[in-house]
């Protein structure tokens, strides 16, 4: 059900990265396969115009299109079914992925079997692998700029360590939310207790931080410790304001950036660093860890919201029943007072969850918030600007597009 | 100094009718249920033909009252009307109408056992009353002779070695009519140190909830229970009770 959204990205502020854009997403139209539904290997585009000058913008798109061999503006507009599949953007550092998951297995495994087990669970099917991927696309990209011919051992590690503490902290999030499943299988502390499911993530983050020291890169080490922190202080702020419907957006922003946009970042800005290149560009792969970070958060959010419960693998609006309000909530309840009522009664009612729910959707919390994770989309995309164009670059951005799908 | 329970009442006004010894005595039994009963005030009591009445409300009135943790954190509007209707009834058989005139029926401790008051949504979680820190009994001692009142909240707080402690505030009351009294708030102290360490940033919201300042009306005394309904709207129910609590 996914379309490929052509995004108008940056408005008319730069219409270089947009330009860039469609040549890019045209090339992948006649390159890549697509999903059954669609018809030859032609891709289906929505223009999702800005607010800005919605005219100009689209004739900015068509004018490029123009120039493409092969395309027509019409076919930009036709909506016709196509799927960004993550495989595929992953395709150019597949072989690098390969080896992490063999390091990985062996780096959680080796102490003992339990672990071994657990570790299996864990880092089996079904994780998309994304930190670890932009850690080798920034790497491959930026080691571009520096003349780099090949992936150093630092950048592999830094890949292992970020996926650990990722993993790590899903472990101890699922203990926490007493959770029973994670992608469809069962978490780590349903097959073996809560004591290893502790002991395991545990585990992780001090197998991380040894091999973080090892590295022996001072930023890098204050980077991702930083990370640790952040994880911490993210759900001790989100604990701290359950039901405090008084929450601001940048509240919000704050603690989504410590929960999940912080490892992003440093995921990115890190592996910049071990590339050697200039601190701006590293700056820049920090921001566009960030905005991706964010964007991604918020789309979850939304789809707490828009999906059902077998979609989500738990009941839909479970982050509003905890009492942790996100954008879709903090939108709605400018416009909507009687939302504050439900919430501050804890959904005592019955029903006045699901009314709640409604309320959420009726004031337009849901696109708003559609709007914020398109807005960090954009400044991501333009972050990427100081990167050459290629593969690796254009990987980058089809991930920004991949998470703003999964609203479309 | 709180003042114990007297368990012996003092003869009490001659407010009810006469009864054959034999049906005192059949109704005497049915109120053997609850804890403090006095054989003489029992008799006094079960003289009333309403006091069966009043034992039956006061039984589905316990019965609603179950599970809901006294109805601070959150009850649903259907359990509210169901004990608001509940109280009504019983304030409609109220044996004492002039409870001021009355004050030893009101005087020593009193258990709460429901209250409108609720702390729900960002003050639970400002007072950390969701997963850390535990709400346990509320008293109200009321020392007549210094015409005081004193509210006991009995907080617990996990980790922390089991930490104990409770906020007390002292209050003076004055009478305004026969049944309405009011509040004025003195003093608040939170012991040990360590709870009010906990509760140093929050310590203005926590009086907030608990401060009684304001008229209380006394809609419905009697040796087990009692009834309020306060300034802001709020209804208070309280249960004799028997625990000495350290001030």
């Amino acid at each position: 059900m996914a379309s490929l959204t052509m995004v108008d990205l940056v408005g008319c502020a730069s219409t270089s990265s947009n330009a860039s854009l469609d040549r890019y997403l045209w090339r992948k139209t006649l390159h890549s396969s697509v999903s059954q539904r669609a018809h030859g290997v032609r891709r289906s585009g929505k223009l999702v115009t800005c607010r800005l000058d919605s005219a100009r913008c689209r004739s900015i798109s068509t004018k490029s299109a123009d120039t493409l061999p092969n395309g027509t503006p019409e076919m930009l507009l036709n909506v016709k079914r196509g799927q960004i599949s993550l495989g595929t953007v992953f395709d150019v550092v597949a072989d690098d992925l390969l080896i992490l998951n063999q390091n990985l297995k062996s780096i959680v495994g080796a102490e003992n079997p339990v672990l071994m087990s657990a570790a299996e669970q864990i880092f089996g099917a079904g994780g998309k692998r994304m930190r670890p991927a932009l850690v080798f696309l920034v790497s491959r990209a930026t080691a571009q700029m520096s003349g780099l011919k090949e992936l150093t051992t630092n950048h592999r590690r830094l890949a292992e360590i970020i996926e650990m503490i990722h993993t790590a902290s899903l472990i101890h999030d699922d203990v926490l939310d007493e959770s029973d499943l994670r992608r469809g299988k069962e978490t780590v502390h349903q097959l073996y207790g809560t004591r290893v499911a502790v002991l395991a993530g545990d585990f992780m983050f001090a197998q991380s931080s040894w091999y973080l020291a090892n590295l022996e890169n001072l930023e890098v080490i204050k980077l991702i410790s930083q990370v640790i922190k952040d994880f911490a202080s993210g759900e001790i702020k989100q604990a701290s304001s359950l039901f405090d419907c008084d929450v601001k957006l940048e509240e919000y922003l704050i603690k989504s950036y410590y929960k999940t946009a912080s490892l992003v970042a440093a995921s990115t800005k890190g592996s910049a660093i071990f590339s050697g290149v200039d601190s701006s560009v590293a700056e820049s792969m920090f921001e566009y860890g960030k905005n991706l970070g964010l964007s991604f958060q918020v789309v979850d959010d939304i789809l707490d919201f828009t999906q059902s419960a077998e979609q989500l693998g738990k009941p839909a609006g479970s982050d509003l029943a905890k009492g942790n309000l996100t954008a879709p909530v903090i939108f709605a309840l400018e416009k909507e007072p009687k939302l504050r009522d439900i919430i501050e009664s804890e959904f005592v009612e019955e029903g006045s969850l699901q009314d709640a729910i409604d309320l959420v959707q009726r004031c337009g919390g849901i696109q708003r918030a559609q709007e914020l994770a398109k807005e960090k989309a954009v400044a991501a995309i333009q972050n990427l600007e100081c990167l050459p164009r290629g593969s690796f670059r254009s990987a980058l951005e089809e991930i920004v597009l991949y998470n703003l799908e999964r609203i479309e | 100094m709180a003042t114990l329970v007297k368990l012996v009442q003092p003869p009490c006004p001659m407010a009810f009718t006469h009864q054959p010894w034999q049906q005192q005595q059949a109704k005497f039994g049915e109120l053997q249920r609850f804890r403090l009963i006095n054989p003489m005030k029992a008799a006094a009591q079960s003289s009333s033909p309403s006091s069966v009445e009043v034992s039956q409300i006061k039984e589905n009135l316990y019965q609603a009252l179950q599970g809901i943790n006294r109805g601070i954190f959150g009850t649903t509007s259907g359990k509210k009307s169901e004990i608001q209707e509940l109280l009504e009834q019983l304030e409609s058989q109220n044996p004492t109408p002039d409870p001021t005139l009355n004050l030893h029926k009101v005087d020593g401790c009193w258990k709460l056992i429901y209250s409108t008051i609720s702390i729900m949504g960002a003050k639970r979680t400002k007072l950390g009353l969701r997963d850390f820190i535990t709400l346990g009994d509320l008293f109200q001692i009321i020392d007549v002779a210094e015409s005081k009142a004193v509210n006991v909240m009995k907080f617990n707080v996990k980790g922390l070695n089991l930490l104990n402690g409770q906020l007390a505030i002292v209050a003076s009351f004055n009478i305004d009519s026969k049944s309405r009294v009011t509040i004025t708030y003195r003093e608040s102290t939170i012991t040990p140190d360590q709870l009010m360490n906990v509760f140093q940033k929050n310590y203005e919201l926590l009086l907030s909830i608990f401060n009684p300042e304001g008229w209380l009306e006394l809609t419905y005394v009697d040796d087990e229970m009692r009834i309020g309904r306060d300034q802001k709207g709020n209804i208070f129910v309280l249960e004799r009770s028997e625990e000495r609590t350290d001030l």
